[in-house]
């Protein structure tokens, strides 16, 4: 019975090394469908079902993969991928059973998280007139407006920057989604609230 | 193997159950499929709005589904989110409700037997350990450790504020894997393969699986019971040799001290009945109070 030892030993080792894995890997910052009240709240109630992900006509919402620990399975979105639309009557939220997506009347009740642009990435901070951010926000001109000015040192061209405001975005990610630019990466990213408190870093 | 003693005997509770088994898998993939959407999370979204499994009357997993408006959720799920997030909605309760009557009034484990899809992987790859030949250990955990594994897993929940086993569970592994490519539990259910091919006969349901501790719990009620005809046992045991829960469960009934397989580990599987050469099992509806027999001499001590 000497291998049926090894065997049962390493079994419970694969299951301690997961839970330990899990356990170690708490500050992720994962982007959560619409309706979710902050991470803590949301992991006390998702049980994983999938119902979101069965719900969302865009197939935004998707099971995290192995590397977020016990949030494994969990809804997230890939706003790079496939972001959320905001759609006017939440499907996703509407199926929840068990509450961690809840209270979503409006889109305005969104608060996925908050657009973020690396100024130094990005092409419209550089002189190129993109506005693509902007034109795809499903709330613009109150998620993100365009600030015209004059180029820094240069007494002719303009800078057409895109403007986030942090008290209407609500996180959707549809300008991460359309970003023209990838490399050396994509200058725009939403940052949960979670992670802004935690001062920023992803 | 089990051998086939009563070649004339053409029904058998193990096919009509294995058929229900790959059911319940279909079950829940159909509105996925109907929806136009492919499995293993394999669809990809677009522009414009695709209809969506859950437009239609019946969609879900085995954690929660929605039958007609109705909605349905995992009784030990719901009682893992009560715990983690101490709130208990009178929804979630009614929601669980259905499900806790129908395992209630039939059998708490019949959901091991007849639906778990773990359980499926798990008798195919017993039979399998048995083709190779391995030997392995007939019961290396008690049976009644799942129950103390499902509190623990309550306890867990109420101390991290995360349904734990929903993070670990197996069955999330192949139910959801197969829904939406999610990857819950898959090494869990590595290492119960692994333990069970190598290390202890059907460890993981028999005495491990928090759901069938719950369930365990809930089958000391239950209507649909094994019943043994005492006249015609012939002692061979052959239904220990074949019981997918533990074979102890049958003692009760073999010695003549009760007249129902009661022990709520018993998933009313059926694997007995069809194994005994002498007909003498049958399932049968009620369980009747428990033999006084087994107390009369109590009471003469006393």
């Amino acid at each position: 019975m000497r291998i049926s030892s090894i065997v049962a030993g390493a079994s419970a080792a694969m299951v301690v090394l997961q839970a330990a894995y899990c356990a170690t890997r708490g500050e992720t910052f994962l982007l959560r469908p619409p309706g979710a009240h902050g991470e803590s709240d949301f992991s006390a109630h998702c049980i994983k079902c999938g119902a979101c992900m069965q719900a969302c006509p865009y197939l935004a919402i998707r099971p995290a993969g192995s590397d977020v620990g016990m949030a494994v399975g969990t809804p997230i979105v890939d706003a790079r991928s496939q972001a959320c639309r905001l759609c006017e009557d939440f499907p996703c939220v509407a199926a929840c059973p068990t509450g961690a997506l809840r209270d979503i009347d409006e889109r305005s009740d969104v608060r996925m998280g908050v657009a973020v642009i690396d100024e130094d990435a990005c092409i419209a901070f550089q002189g190129m007139r993109c506005e693509v951010c902007y034109r795809v926000c499903p709330l613009i001109d109150k998620a993100i407006a365009i600030d015209y000015r004059l180029r820094e040192g240069d007494a002719i061209h303009s800078v057409f920057a895109p403007v986030i405001d942090e008290k209407q975005c609500v996180g959707c990610g549809l300008c991460v989604e359309r970003c023209v630019v990838s490399e050396p990466e994509v200058p725009i990213r939403i940052a949960t609230d979670a992670e802004r408190a935690d001062g920023g870093e992803a | 193997m089990s051998a086939t003693p009563d070649a004339s005997r053409s029904f058998r509770w193990t096919w009509f159950r294995h058929i229900v088994q790959v059911a319940a898998i279909a079950l829940f993939a159909a509105p996925v499929l109907i929806a136009g959407w492919s499995l293993f999370g394999a669809s990809v979204g677009g522009d414009d709005p695709l209809s969506t499994p859950a437009d239609l009357s019946f969609f879900g997993s085995l954690s929660s589904s929605s039958v007609g408006g109705l909605a349905l959720l995992d009784p030990f799920g719901v009682l893992q989110v009560i715990v983690a997030s101490k709130t208990a909605p009178v929804e979630w309760l009614l929601a669980a409700l259905p499900i806790v009557l129908v395992y209630g009034l039939i059998r708490g484990r019949a959901f091991c037997g007849w639906v778990c899809p773990v359980n499926l992987v798990l008798e195919i790859e017993d039979a399998f350990r048995r083709k190779l030949g391995i030997e392995v250990r007939e019961a290396p955990v008690p049976r009644r450790a799942k129950l103390w594994i499902a509190l623990g897993v309550l306890a867990l929940s109420a101390l991290t504020s995360v349904p734990v086993f929903e993070a670990f569970s197996p069955i999330s592994a192949l139910n959801k894997g197969v829904l939406f490519g999610a990857v819950t539990g898959l090494w869990m259910l590595a290492a119960i393969m692994l333990a069970e091919l190598f290390w202890g006969h059907r460890v993981w349901c028999r005495a491990l699986c928090p759901l069938g501790g719950f369930y365990e719990a809930l089958g000391r009620a239950g209507l649909v019971n094994v019943k043994l005809d005492q006249e015609a046992c012939i002692h061979c045991n052959a239904c220990k040799r074949s019981c997918l829960a533990d074979p102890v469960i049958l003692e009760p009934a073999l010695a003549g001290e009760d007249a129902v397989v009661r022990a709520g580990d018993c998933m009313a599987c059926g694997a007995c009945i069809d194994a005994c050469p002498t007909k003498a099992l049958s399932f049968g509806l009620g369980r009747g109070a428990k033999p006084a027999e087994t107390e009369e001499p109590a009471a003469e001590q006393a």
